[in-house]
């Protein structure tokens, strides 16, 4: 199938979930249509600016119907057998615009590990390859954009399709972008908006401007409900720090150590073969221990479906059991606990007064820095080693369009099964010994990092190895949030929080302030008169 | 001097009070021994109604007062209402707002506000995890042929 043919449908969800800067507004559903229309990456790159009035249909993507940009979630209805990159480009006056690359909830997107790379913030493509490699259903993707006015020109986005890494075709789409007042969900601005679709020259975007939103120096002003600011310039570079590649090497490389995938039915046959006189007659002559040729027996907490193998005869030392079974060729995986939103409850400080911990299996609970996720995205990644059983779990956080590792947390997952008497001492009272380690304060290794893991309250004891496998098997945010009741005339009798220069006539409702002596003197009242003003300011007053 | 009389049914902490006018032209007398921010007067004998706000046009001023009748005369007690009277020159001053019903940043902490002792906890899972579990068995050398 040619993909510059496919038609593809495209539903676009309007509303905003992610940036203080811009807060949430009433979803307006509407579908587009997008189709038939390609063009090369290169044409892309250099794309006519176009932009098309909410009600009109003009670019070269396809119908919209109504639309602001804040969030946008594109649901490609089609079968995709290879690699579908998102691409964004960005118009913009400085670098200091953030995207954010956001999938909708609970939805097939997170079983796809999505690589969320970009460069120099003019453009950053997002990978749908791994694993699986196809998908069947729709990818749910959204882009977020905010920005400061000035950052923010135009952005063009498109989606790539490629059944090759040589052939790309490109579906184009452009958009404007607008930002939406959070009360009443009244548009503040609609900057660039053109009627039909006459294209609008670039220049007259950055000409645009956004009144009432950012403050005099610039800062978005637009935090919670109304007004603040975001404090000084925030330079500090800020870079992705991404999970780390998957170990490409493997003790079975090495033809030391076979690893073996067996179904209950082979480990039997193995077992029977394992005790009867030819195995022993064989091996003895090479070992004075022929158990010790078994290395492990372990229930490793990836399915026979999820590992790499190839169809062999379990072979010990150089004994060939003549039991076909699967060979593991892999001793490194992945395992991608997918994406969740940790979105603002109440829009406020409360929410960042909310404890947040993660249960991650064979890990444990952990205490989470709410400041790390609230209002943006988590994302967990296991690498395990099914050799050795240790894991580790890393917490992937992002809140401002980047994203970092911000903890990882190592555990084991496997569960040991004991051959011999030997083993069985090995393993259990091995375990015990550590568990009195832990008693007597003489930590180390794989156990200390489980202690660092507790959290503050205690939800969970260890829940490595076997306990970790009678638990539960994906991880889960464990959210504490202050539950507060607050009487409907508080913000016209008592206001909010505020720290902002306000000139007293446009103002309303209450009002507490400090004046400063130099604002008061030019009341031509007595110093007396002049107090009492000061006070009732402090005590705070009423406006019209 | 002449006073005008209101009926005032707002506190002293609103800067425009609600006023409802009651005489334009009521005889007042000045004690001695006051002064312009807490005057007193002795007002004429034919008063209609009740009030409990006035302003003195020779001072400029509004001033909220109680009256009470004294030896054969009504005396009110007056204190200026330093908002009111200023407000001309209030409403220009610019501030910073420690708290506010129209220009406030609600990610301040705001330790006015009630919390209940009970928080609510949820749990929300992530999408995917472990799929589940299977045998493996390892042994060494394993690549006789």
């Amino acid at each position: 199938m040619a993909y510059s043919d496919l038609t593809m449908q495209a539903s676009l969800t309007m509303g905003f979930q992610g940036s203080p800067s811009i807060v949430p507004t009433e979803a307006i559903p509407c579908t587009a249509t997008i189709g038939g229309i390609g063009t090369t990456l290169n044409t892309f790159y250099d794309p006519t600016i176009i932009f098309t009035s909410p009600s009109t249909v003009g670019d070269n993507a396809g119908n919209f119907t109504a639309a602001t940009f804040e969030q946008v979630i594109f649901k490609p209805d089609v079968v995709v057998n290879g690699i579908t990159k998102w691409v964004i480009k960005k118009y913009a006056a400085t670098t200091d615009t953030h995207f954010l690359m956001m999938d909708d909830d609970n939805n097939i997107h997170y079983d796809a590990a999505i690589n969320f790379l970009y460069s120099a913030y003019e453009q950053f493509t997002v990978n749908t390859d791994e694993p699986p490699l196809s998908y069947d259903t729709s990818i749910p993707i959204a882009l977020c954009i905010y920005a400061r006015p000035n950052d923010l020109q135009h952005y063009t986005l498109a989606w790539i399709m490629q059944p090759t890494a040589l052939a790309e075709t490109l579906y184009n789409f452009q958009y404007k972008v607008t930002y939406v007042d959070n009360i009443g969900s009244v548009p503040l601005s609609t900057w660039g908006t053109v009627s039909g679709d006459t294209p609008m020259s670039f220049d007259d975007y950055i000409d645009a401007t956004f009144n009432g939103v950012y403050d005099n120096e610039g800062q978005l002003a637009k935090i919670g409900e109304k007004g603040g600011s975001t404090g000084s310039n925030f330079e500090r570079p800020d870079y992705e720090i991404n999970f780390p590649n998957l170990l490409d090497f493997s003790i079975t490389d090495t033809s030391m150590i076979s690893m073996y995938s067996l179904t209950p039915g082979e480990l039997k046959a193995f077992a029977n073969y394992m005790w009867n006189g030819n195995f022993f007659s064989t091996i003895q002559k090479l070992w004075s221990d022929p158990l010790a040729n078994i290395i492990s027996l372990q229930r490793i907490p990836l399915t026979a479906g999820q590992l790499n193998t190839v169809q062999s005869n379990i072979i010990i030392g150089n004994c060939d059991s003549l039991i076909t079974s699967k060979k593991i060729n892999k001793q490194f995986y992945l395992i991608d606990c997918g994406r969740i939103n940790v979105k603002e409850c109440y829009k406020n400080f409360a929410d960042y007064h909310t404890t947040i911990a993660i249960y991650l299996p064979y890990c444990g609970i952990v205490q989470l820095n709410t400041d790390d996720v609230m209002n943006g995205r988590i994302w967990v990644k296991y690498q395990v080693d099914i050799f050795s059983g240790s894991c580790v779990a890393y917490i992937n956080c992002n809140t401002n369009g980047v994203w970092h590792i911000l903890s990882e947390h190592a555990g084991n997952c496997n569960v040991q099964f004991p051959i011999t008497g030997a083993n069985y001492a090995t393993t259990y009272l091995g375990a015990v010994s550590a568990v009195g380690a832990l008693a007597n304060g003489s930590v180390g290794g794989a156990v200390s990092n489980v202690l660092s893991m507790k959290p503050e309250y205690m939800r969970s004891g260890g829940v490595t190895g076997t306990s970790g496998m009678m638990g539960v098997q994906y991880p889960y945010l464990i959210f504490t949030t202050p539950n507060y009741i607050i009487a409907e005339s508080f913000r016209e009798t008592k206001g909010y929080t505020s720290n902002l220069s306000v000139t007293i006539k446009n103002a309303s409702g209450y009002l507490q302030a400090i004046a400063d002596n130099s604002e008061l003197s030019g009341i031509p009242c007595t110093d007396t008169e002049r107090e009492m003003i000061r006070s009732l300011l402090a005590d705070g007053i009423y406006l019209d | 001097m002449t006073i005008t009389t209101y009926v005032n049914d707002s506190d002293e902490h609103m800067l425009s009070p609600n006023l409802t006018e009651v005489d334009k032209n009521v005889t007042a007398v000045l004690k001695s021994g006051t002064d312009i921010l807490n005057p007193v007067l002795v007002l004429s004998n034919n008063l209609s109604h009740d009030f409990n706000y006035i302003y003195i046009s020779e001072f400029n001023r509004y001033y909220f007062c109680k009256v009470f009748y004294s030896q054969n005369m009504y005396i009110a007690e007056c204190h200026v209402d330093a908002l009111y009277s200023w407000k001309a020159y209030i409403d220009e001053l610019n501030v910073i707002a420690n708290r506010s019903s129209s220009d406030f940043n609600t990610y301040q902490v705001d330790n006015t506000i009630p919390f209940l002792a009970k928080s609510r906890v949820t749990t929300v899972p992530f999408p995917s995890g472990f799929m589940g579990n299977s045998w493996m068995l390892s042994c060494n050398g394993g690549d006789f042929n």
